[in-house]
């Protein structure tokens, strides 16, 4: 049937009478034919841009007959009978960097790959055939050119691709194995086709799915003959993500690792915003345009992105010069589209590293004499770099480098990216900074056109979007016993319009009648919040339907509740990338290690800056420790709490009345006078010391996108009503038990940083400056110390 | 009716062999698999094979195994135990590993369970099984199922991420590869705060 069905469709395809027109087979506006017996075997049409561009037209209408904007020379689309491709054919003719069937397109999930058995791909523009061939036309593309920029990224590195030489001519991220281990495609065990659908049944949506490896474009929800994949820059974002996700795990997957680095894990945070402005850059390296989404999203939904200061889509102001960029973190929830809003959105936080990139480039042309693709070119080369070594969990961050060298330990790597130590705006600008220079800046091989790029220059352009964040580059890394006197220094006198404050600045707001938090515990709020957080899992002592979350703000046994701070920003800049970190950390000193773990007994620390709790009232005795001995208080473990004597504490401590006196306590002194059956925590039986208040792993860190000078988030984000909309990431989640007595009182120690912090990720050491050890973000060090007392309430 | 009592008896002999054998054998169920509540109340989970049209969004039809190449590689040298792969670094050999959990053959369903637990009745959740690991830390193992989880919210929305799950309580312990969406003109999901503290 599905064939009488295919040979019907060739029929009529193959009919000369057919052209693209509804209504007419005339040709109009210089308009082509585009029937399959206009073009050769192999061959198709497409829309080599979007049709807004096409027809130079910003007002073109919704139902415009796109045949006039095809190019009327044929192009090359693939010569079998299917649209699935064989790529990786470009790197060499050894066939090594080859992966049969990567890609493969069809309407929608539904539909069987339609055929041409004649190889000719020539379809009129209103069928999903032809969404089809422009989506895979596109896409072999864009994936080609990533493919032969990786290529050429690997002849800096280690030469020819079939015979490397044994040294790298350059510290790398590249792996040397990663044509043989098949590191530069998606390689799960069911998922090394990219399945792209063209035509999906979605409205004013597309989206990448790395865990089915598959891309799906939909369509406007007003004028549904408007199609995502009628825009090739749409089509190049969506693969930018595909991209994004392979360059994340290149080391991964030349690992053969089973998990994978996401860029983004939450609804906002700086690598989810990272990931959008990266994948909005994979447009500008096919199209060199600063333009993206003109016709699917900016022409019916206002949502067209630029990434170019000189777009005259921007408010006045804006220029591409070093006094106008788009600075970080002022223009972090800045939507061109209505600039009077305020956006904490990732799409429109990603702008700044999308004009920083194409900014990066304009400045290659002009500096190093070369045309504006291979500018381009280059500047993907660095992000590869940064994104494999960002992205290791292998913590190696490089074939040559020691375990430790980022992202803690393979053990604690992917809990590091997460949200211990994760990609921001920050690192991932030191990581292109120090790939800049060791590609651009690097005269041996003097990519620069017989110059050197020049670091200062760098320094500056960096600076001139508020991004000049880091204070050395960091070549040595984070491992334990790493030299840290070596790091080339940035020159202090470039920064200019990067701010740092620091982290003691950031507290609980200090106005009078101030509250210190925001409690969500409204039923129905928090199942749609559970609906769509579908990557957690909730305590089988949590009722099912939340009957016991009665929306009265206060924290009731057997709630899920949830918290936001109400941080205060006490400096004079504003504080971008605000985190607060609710999961376990190095803050007890345990007292039974004789036995086995899970210790069950100790206290807390109060040595972290908040000097709390004070000794009379359970605190731990440091006084006489000396620092060096795994147990102690001053001492940080070296391996997150895998090591003997260490063992990571949760967030909470609760307070247990005595008869004289009051003290706090880990939550296990509280299930034993309560004699309550560890089966009946939380966590079951099996973790007792977060038995009665537990953050839900996953939604146990909160983000907010920035915070101006003297002010909270709140009245920071606030919208016309005067009210902040809270989202998932600016809250977090914590499961409370229903066998608290009420009237029970806890402290939560929350650790709390932001990104353009001056002492939460780097120190000075013998006068120059270094990055903190990664295993110093198991302790306090890093971060300001906030505890949050409540008392639950029935 | 003598012999109808034996054929029987027969058939329930090998199906509690078969049961026993996979539950023995811990036997790993690669397919996809659906989970979706019963009735709006919740109050059953059931679960079916995945149907070819719930597939299709999320099978890759050309699996491919990867061929070797013509250089040598550097991949690490797979140590399994019991059809399991060890993950993690552990000085105690791997016959004498303590367990942090045990294997539950059902441990699907349970997963299956918690992750429609918070849903609507009408939403499907499809399953599938991708390898089981043992994680090793220290002198502890603990067995894990590395899985991919896709909801199917209509049309062709979907999302999906991956997971490691404990092999005992489906617990989900570690998500990544989540979907990422352009969501245009839809509205932000907010939540409103019931008051302060």
């Amino acid at each position: 049937m599905i064939c009488f069905g295919m040979v019907i469709s060739t029929l009529l395809f193959s009919s000369s009478c057919v052209t693209d027109s509804a209504n007419s087979s005339r040709k109009s506006q210089g308009a082509v034919s585009n029937s399959p017996s206009s073009v050769g075997p192999g061959e198709g049409r497409v829309l080599q841009d979007n049709p807004i561009v096409a027809s130079g037209n910003a007002n073109l209408p919704h139902d415009t007959s796109l045949v006039t904007y095809l190019q009327r020379e044929p192009v090359k689309i693939i010569d079998s009978q299917f649209l699935t491709s064989t790529c990786g054919t470009s790197v060499t003719s050894s066939g090594l960097a080859n992966i049969n069937d990567c890609v493969k397109v069809s309407q929608n999930k539904n539909a069987t790959q339609f055929n041409s058995p004649t190889s000719k791909w020539a379809y009129p523009v209103g069928t999903t055939e032809f969404l089809q061939v422009n989506t895979f036309y596109h896409i072999q593309k864009g994936m080609t050119l990533h493919h032969d920029n990786m290529k050429g990224l690997y002849n800096h590195t280690w030469g020819a691709v079939d015979f490397p030489q044994p040294f790298s001519s350059y510290d790398t991220a590249m792996p040397k194995f990663v044509w043989s281990n098949k590191g530069h495609w998606k390689l799960d065990p069911d998922n090394q086709t990219l399945k792209a659908f063209a035509d999906c049944d979605l409205n004013n949506n597309a989206y990448y799915d790395p865990a089915t490896f598959s891309l799906c474009f939909g369509y406007d929800q007003v004028f549904k003959e408007v199609k995502f994949a009628q825009d090739d820059t749409v089509i190049y974002h969506e693969l930018g993500h595909a991209l994004n996700d392979i360059m994340l795990n290149v080391r991964n997957k030349s690992a053969a690792l089973t998990e994978a680095t996401s860029l983004g894990y939450f609804f906002y945070d700086e690598a989810g915003s990272l990931g959008e402005g990266l994948a909005d850059f994979a447009s500008y390296i096919i199209e060199l345009r600063t333009m993206f989404g003109e016709w699917a999203l900016g022409r019916f939904n206002v949502a067209a992105r630029p990434m170019s200061e000189r777009e005259p889509i921007h408010v006045a102001g804006l220029a591409p010069n070093e006094d106008s960029r788009l600075l970080y973190p002022t223009y972090l929830t800045y939507d061109p589209n209505d600039p009077a809003s305020v956006n904490e959105d990732i799409h429109y936080a990603g702008q700044i590293i999308s004009h920083y990139l194409v900014a990066l480039a304009e400045d290659f042309e002009s500096q190093c004499s070369m045309s504006k693709q291979v500018a381009a070119n280059y500047v993907m080369k660095i992000v590869m770099e940064a994104m494999a070594e960002l992205g290791d969990l292998t913590s190696q961050g490089g074939d040559t480098r020691a375990v430790g060298y980022i992202n803690h330990s393979a053990a604690h790597a992917h809990d590091w990216i997460r949200h211990i130590k994760p990609i921001t705006y920050r690192s991932f600008s030191q990581s292109l900074a120090k790939y800049t220079m060791r590609l651009m800046g690097n005269p041996t091989l003097n990519l620069c056109n017989g110059t050197v790029y020049n670091r200062d220059r760098l320094e500056k352009l960096i600076d001139s979007y508020g991004l000049l964040l880091f204070r050395s580059y960091n070549e040595v890394g984070n491992a334990v016993g790493s030299v840290r006197t070596s790091e080339t220094q940035v020159t202090p006198t470039n920064r200019l319009k990067s701010t740092l404050a620091p982290k003691e600045l950031l507290i609980f707001d200090p106005r009078e009648n101030a509250s210190k938090a925001f409690v969500f515990d409204g039923r129905a709020d928090m199942l749609n919040a559970l609906e769509s957080m579908t990557d957690i899992s909730i305590s089988s002592q949590i009722d099912g339907d939340l009957k016991f979350n009665n929306g009265n703000a206060k924290i009731s046994p057997g709630e899920l509740v949830g918290l936001s701070l109400n941080l205060y920003n006490n400096s004079n800049s504003t504080m971008s990338g605000i985190q607060v970190l609710a999961n376990d950390w190095d803050h007890v000193k345990w007292e039974d290690t004789v036995n086995p773990k899970p210790y069950k007994q100790g206290k807390f620390c109060n040595n972290f800056g908040d000097e709390f709790p004070i000794i009379a009232e359970g605190g731990a005795d440091s006084s006489t420790e000396g620092g060096s001995s795994a147990g102690e208080c001053k001492y940080i473990t070296r391996q997150n709490g895998d090591e003997a004597n260490e063992q990571l504490a949760p967030v909470c401590m609760v307070q247990i009345n005595e008869t004289n006196s009051t003290k706090w306590a880990l939550q296990e002194e509280l299930r034993l006078k309560l004699s309550l059956e560890a089966s009946n925590c939380l966590g079951g039986s099996t973790s007792t010391q977060d038995c009665f208040i537990r953050a839900v792993k996953g939604a146990d860190s909160s983000w907010f996108s920035k915070i101006d000078p003297q002010e909270t988030w709140g009245n920071t984000l606030a919208t016309s009503s005067g009210v902040p909309q809270f989202n998932f990431s600016n809250i977090i989640f914590f499961e409370v038990s229903p066998w608290i007595p009420p009237g029970t009182t806890f402290n939560c120690r929350f650790r709390a940083r932001f990104v353009n912090c001056e002492d939460c990720y780097e120190e000075k050491i013998s006068g120059k400056y270094d990055e903190f050890l990664d295993y110093e973000f198991s302790g306090g060090k890093p971060f300001q110390v906030v505890n949050f007392q409540f008392t639950v309430i029935d | 009716m003598k012999k109808i009592s034996l054929i029987s008896l027969f058939c329930l002999t090998v199906a509690l062999g078969y049961k026993f054998y996979q539950v023995n054998n811990k036997v790993m169920d690669d397919s996809w698999e659906t989970f979706s509540n019963k009735t709006p109340k919740k109050e059953k989970t059931i679960s079916w094979p995945s149907t070819k049209t719930e597939l299709k969004f999320v099978k890759n039809p050309n699996k491919q195994k990867r061929k070797p190449s013509s250089l040598s590689s550097n991949l690490p040298k797979v140590i399994t135990l019991d059809g399991r792969e060890l993950i993690g670094k552990s000085k105690t050999p791997a016959k004498n590993l303590k367990w942090s959990n045990k294997f539950n053959p059902n441990w699907k369903k349970v997963l299956g369970n918690k992750l429609l637990r918070f849903q609507k009745h009408t939403t499907k959740v499809l399953v599938k099984r991708n390898k089981s690991v043992i994680q090793v830390k220290n002198d502890r193992g603990r067995l894990m199922e590395h899985v991919t989880v896709s909801y199917l919210l209509g049309g062709d929305d979907i999302s999906s991420f991956t997971a490691w799950v404990d092999s005992e309580t489906g617990d989900l312990i570690r998500t990544w590869n989540k979907t990422i969406k352009e969501p245009i003109g839809h509205e932000k999901p907010s939540m409103t705060p019931t008051g302060t503290l």
